[in-house]
């Protein structure tokens, strides 16, 4: 294998992740049953969701009926007092216009209203003109079929007619109009609900189903397809551990039963030709037989061997699932969460205190991972997660009960450190169970965790909050994190001694690697530039845009928790939709560093955008392109990015060793994460949202033009890899 | 059956005696005189001209709380001349709060703020004025917030502002005229504060004192002349301040407005409830007594020094509208104003 090669294997690893999942169904009949599966689930939801929007519509216009009802009626009352009781007629009232407007203020459901004398003439008209409600008044009196209901619908609107009574000129008529368009937004609120839903309804089944089929059924029969074929090639000394008795279980019972019986077997015969052999007075007969024993025993082999683990890497995926899904839950409305607490009359700008529990939270996650990562040696996986668990949901259920900034920050400072923990657990869980050729799936299987939070977390989240409040949404964290725990307690039951690989202990970097190792790889330019120019930029992105800025400018721009959520849930399926794309082509061109440049620039553009806030776009637009296009953009680097220090790791596996420049590597980005709420908070009080928006884009291009240069100036020695390698 | 009534009768009997003598007894040991407890609470009231809904509403607030309060009334029947008897009485009286109704009343019985001859006034006994335009100029206290003697009060005028807010609101008025007693302390410090307002809310005011008559004083036979005037100079409304003079001759006033095609605004309830001012914004007069009862409480149950209570005012005012008025001059309220003011129709209707 060419060096070359190597690391474009190594650099495919990322690459497989989401379309390992997907590739795997090509040739599993078991994952073709879980497509079934949720594909019935779709079309059962979509028909069920169907009918229910189809109810909301018949259900929303009585309402606004309704609506228009009391409006109209309280109004009626007030206008027939004027002209009956105090006797002004109805030609003569004053300021009509103007109360119609106050009342249009107060009640955005209603469109307009008019009042009409008794032969028919407009008197007066409140939001639309007077020529549009001439008209409207003529379709009312020319369509005789609704001649006698009093309301009508009439274009875009509902009109309602209620009887004014008047003095001596006779009755004349208040017309309330509420506008259809009104009811179609709501509407279309509640479809867009229904549909994200709907949505993360799939992607859960989709995330459980996988989870139990991997686990229980396609691993071990993986495992057993393996053993029988070294059977096959004469070798019968493994056996399977069996941990079920559902169907499986016992298959691989009787799978063992039979190497037993063969071994048996094979020794009884053993014994025999040992016995023959023995018999024989005859050397060259005894020797003759020995050739055979010899023989047999090359072409068989019985010894009662190794216990083959089944590959357990898969069962981290749930539980992983969870855990992000509960933290991602409070990202729609973290922010404003904070902005509620934070007090109003320290000498801190109201930015700053917000962005400070965001910015503690990524602190305290940073330092627990390392730290984390010298437990899991010590205590093992189990333990390390369900301390993690148990911190955050200290943090969750404090930060449901919080009377103030002080301990809000606190218990999310002590939920950082649990999601540190939970993720340097998960982390080695995977790159300690997966055998080395499936160790790219199982990397997949720990992406496709995450992502899978960070889509379904936002919009759920958001809606829940917008039900239940802030602080309650914190308690459903809380029990889906206990839920989690409770999983891992059962999956992880039985201990299992994971046999140690030097080559896995990519968990303590900033342990094993000194100030000597740290200077070295400062001292590398691929390294430092990736990870200044392109990593930490990315997280800093994550942190201070997408969880700092976003849910605030949104909120500011009058949404609501659900639909901040939906926004936020873009980032997730524009990253999961095009990593695929960004990997399959990463590793075809191999051309990592334009891929880096590419999507980055991809990610500022989008920002940018934002620019033509309110001229050419409207903010929410803006927003939704940025996002989306950071989806976008951190899809199509992320593969290269890994690659590219893969690169530079397998250059230093002799000095540093390949797991702690990895390691360092992902110490150093989550910097980003770090700074990212801080830069979004400079960058808000000093040009606003739309300018930080801009300022975040600016920032991007900036850092990736910089790593271009750097790049370029590097052509010359292109494969420097391979000089690395070349005393190999 | 006998036996059971005597046994009734001797029951009865001692517990009477005992009843008494613990009563007196009790008595004894106490101060003799404790009001709301042995005795309801005395206030003694002085009007100006009988009981009006400001009373109803002091009365209603100690009904309301069960409050025992012994009311004794005075008029002095639109005189001052009436006073020294009423001071006579209430020194012999001596209650537990005394009630003034109007300027004039209050100037009479507690008298100005350090007189000159004090014996002349009730001085010694917590005072309580209600329906005083302007005390501070009038010299009854020192300022709102610190009385300067053991008096306090309700003020019961809409601020200046919001009266100009009002005529403003209800229609499209340039230019107004005030027509006033020169003679007036009252009179002049209301035209000193529209002339300062005015043009805030980008009115143009007309200021016409009533010329004086026989013994300096003003005289009403101008007052024609004078709303003629005020027309003639492009006047669209006329404004009535809390003027004695003026309200005196509400009547011949609004009338002749009226006749000219001028709208009234008053400040105070009577040109509304007597004359015919087309509309006002001013205080409830039966919400004003309930204000002033609060007050009264203070001093009476809490023993505060009446000195300490600032002069209080309500925080909402009525709007009245006289719709017959507003016909005959062809002037309607906008509709905000139908949905918020109170009406009501000429007195001759």
């Amino acid at each position: 294998m060419t060096a070359r090669a190597k690391a474009s294997s190594v650099g495919k690893r990322a690459s497989q992740s989401i379309v390992d999942v997907f590739r795997r169904e090509q040739r599993s009949l078991l994952i073709r049953l879980v497509l079934l599966a949720v594909l019935v689930l779709v079309l059962g939801q979509s028909a069920v969701s169907w009918f229910a929007l189809d109810g909301f519509d018949q259900e929303l216009e009585p309402q606004l009926h309704q609506k228009a009802t009391v409006v109209g009626n309280a109004l009626a009352e007030q206008f027939s007092y004027a002209t009956e009781e105090l006797e002004i007629p109805v030609q003569d009232l004053v300021g009509v216009e103007e109360y119609f407007e106050s009342v249009l203020l107060a009640n955005d459901d209603i469109k307009y209203l008019s009042l009409i004398d008794a032969s028919g003439k407009l008197l007066f008209v409140s939001g639309i003109s007077r020529n549009e409600m001439n008209g409207i008044m003529r379709a009312i009196v020319s369509d005789e079929s609704q001649a006698d209901s009093f309301a009508s619908a009439v274009g875009d609107h509902f009109d309602s007619a209620f009887e004014v009574s008047g003095g001596d000129g006779g009755n004349s008529e208040l017309h309330v109009g509420v506008s259809s368009e009104r009811v179609r937004s709501h509407l279309r609120e509640i479809f867009l609900e229904v549909i994200t839903i709907v949505v993360i309804c799939w992607l859960v089944t989709f995330e459980f189903l996988l989870f139990f089929i991997v686990a229980r059924v396609e691993k071990p029969m993986e495992t057993i397809w393996r053993i029988m074929s070294e059977g096959a090639r004469g070798k019968f000394s493994s056996w399977l551990p069996v941990r079920t008795s559902d169907e499986i279980g016992q298959l691989i019972t009787s799978f063992n039963r039979t190497l037993y019986d063969l071994r048996h077997r094979y020794s009884d015969f053993v014994f025999d030709v040992k016995e023959t052999q023995d018999a024989q007075i005859d050397s060259t007969i005894s020797e003759k037989i020995g050739e055979v024993h010899h023989n047999v025993k090359q072409r068989f082999q019985f010894e009662l061997g190794r216990v083959v683990q089944i590959e357990a890497a898969d069962r981290i995926r749930v539980p992983l699932f969870l855990f992000i899904f509960s933290e991602e839950l409070t990202r729609s409305f973290l922010p404003l969460y904070v902005q509620k607490y934070a007090p109003t009359d320290l000498m801190l700008s109201a930015e700053l205190l917000i962005g400070l529990p965001i910015t503690l939270f990524m602190v305290a996650a940073m330092i627990a991972t390392p730290l984390g990562g010298g437990f899991v040696d010590r205590v093992g996986v189990k333990k390390v997660f369900l301390t993690g668990i148990v911190m955050a949901f200290i943090g969750f259920v404090g930060n449901f009960y919080t009377q103030g900034y002080t301990d809000l920050v606190l218990f999310r400072v002590l939920t950082g450190i649990g999601y540190g923990l939970v993720f340097i657990a998960s982390e080695s869980w995977v790159s300690q169970n997966a055998r080395r050729h499936s160790r790219a799936s199982a990397t997949g299987v720990f992406v496709a965790a995450v992502f899978a939070g960070i889509i379904c977390g936002p919009p759920i989240g958001g809606i829940l909050a917008d039900r239940f409040g802030f602080e309650a949404t914190f308690l459903f964290s809380a029990s889906l994190a206990v839920i989690s725990g409770l999983i891992i307690f059962q999956v992880f039951g039985q201990s299992e001694k994971v046999e140690e690989d030097s080559d896995q202990k990519q968990t303590r970097p900033a342990l094993i690697l000194g100030f000597k190792g740290w200077l070295t790889l400062m001292k590398d330019l691929r390294f430092v530039s990736v990870l200044i120019f392109a990593a930490i930029p990315g997280k800093m992105m994550v942190a201070g845009f997408v969880a700092y800025l976003v849910p605030l400018y949104l909120n500011d721009l009058g949404h609501n928790e659900p639909s901040i959520g939906r926004i936020l849930m873009l980032y997730g399926i524009a990253t999961l939709l095009c990593l695929t794309i960004g990997a399959r082509f990463a590793d075809r061109t191999e051309k990592y560093g334009t891929m880096v440049s590419l999507g980055t620039i991809v990610a500022g553009l989008g920002c940018l955008a934002a620019l033509f806030s309110n001229v050419y776009v409207d903010p929410t637009t803006a927003v939704v392109l940025a996002i989306a296009s950071l989806g976008v953009g951190h899809a199509l680097t992320l593969t290269s990015q890994n690659s590219i220090i893969q690169q530079v790791a397998e250059r230093y596996r002799y000095t540093l060793g390949r797991a702690s420049v990895i390691g360092a590597y992902r110490l150093c980005e989550r910097f980003g994460m770090v700074a990212g709420p801080l830069i979004a908070v400079a960058l808000i009080s000093g040009f606003g949202y739309v300018g930080a928006i801009v300022g975040f884009g600016v920032i991007l291009i900036g850092l990736i033009s910089l790593f271009v240069v750097t790049n370029l100036t590097k052509t010359n020695t292109p494969m420097e890899t391979e000089v690395g390698l070349a005393n190999e | 059956m006998n036996n059971r009534f005597k046994l009734l009768k001797i029951v009865l009997t001692v517990s009477l005696a005992l009843a008494t003598t613990f009563s007196s007894l009790s008595s004894a040991m106490e101060p003799e005189d404790v009001p709301g407890f042995t005795r309801p609470f005395d206030v003694f009231a002085v009007l100006w001209r009988g009981e009006t809904e400001v009373e109803a509403g002091f009365r209603e607030y100690f009904n309301q709380r069960g409050i025992p309060v012994r009311m004794t009334v005075r008029s002095l029947e639109l005189d001052r001349g009436n006073a020294p008897p009423i001071i006579e009485e209430i020194r012999r009286v001596k209650p537990d709060l005394v009630y003034t109704w109007g300027t004039g009343t209050t100037l009479s019985i507690l008298g100005p703020l350090n007189p000159e001859e004090p014996e002349k006034f009730v001085q010694d006994i917590p005072g309580m004025f209600v329906l005083v335009a302007y005390p501070i100029s009038a010299k009854i206290v020192e300022s709102f917030e610190n009385t300067g003697r053991p008096v306090t009060g309700v003020s019961f005028l809409a601020s200046i502002e919001s009266q100009l807010k009002a005529i403003v609101d209800y229609g499209k008025f340039q230019k107004i005229a005030v027509i006033y007693d020169q003679t007036s302390s009252n009179s002049r410090i209301n035209v000193e504060s529209l002339k300062e307002k005015a043009p805030e809310l980008g009115l143009e005011l007309v200021v016409l004192p009533v010329p004086l008559g026989e013994n300096d004083k003003p005289d009403p036979e101008k007052l024609t002349e004078l709303i003629q005037t005020a027309k003639n100079e492009g006047a669209q409304l006329l404004y009535m301040g809390p003027d004695s003079f003026i309200t005196r001759h509400g009547d011949l006033f609004t009338s002749e407005a009226i006749a000219a095609g001028l709208p009234t605004f008053a400040s105070t309830q009577a040109p509304l409830n007597g004359s015919r001012a087309m509309f006002g914004l001013v205080s409830d007069y039966h919400t004003l007594g309930k204000l002033a009862a609060t007050q009264a409480e203070k001093i009476l149950i809490d023993n505060q020094n009446p000195q300490d209570l600032p002069v209080v005012s309500l925080s909402r005012f009525k709007l009245w509208i006289n719709i017959d008025v507003a016909r005959e001059v062809t002037m309607y309220p906008p509709m905000d104003m139908i949905a918020i003011a109170d009406f009501k129709t000429s007195p001759q209707n």
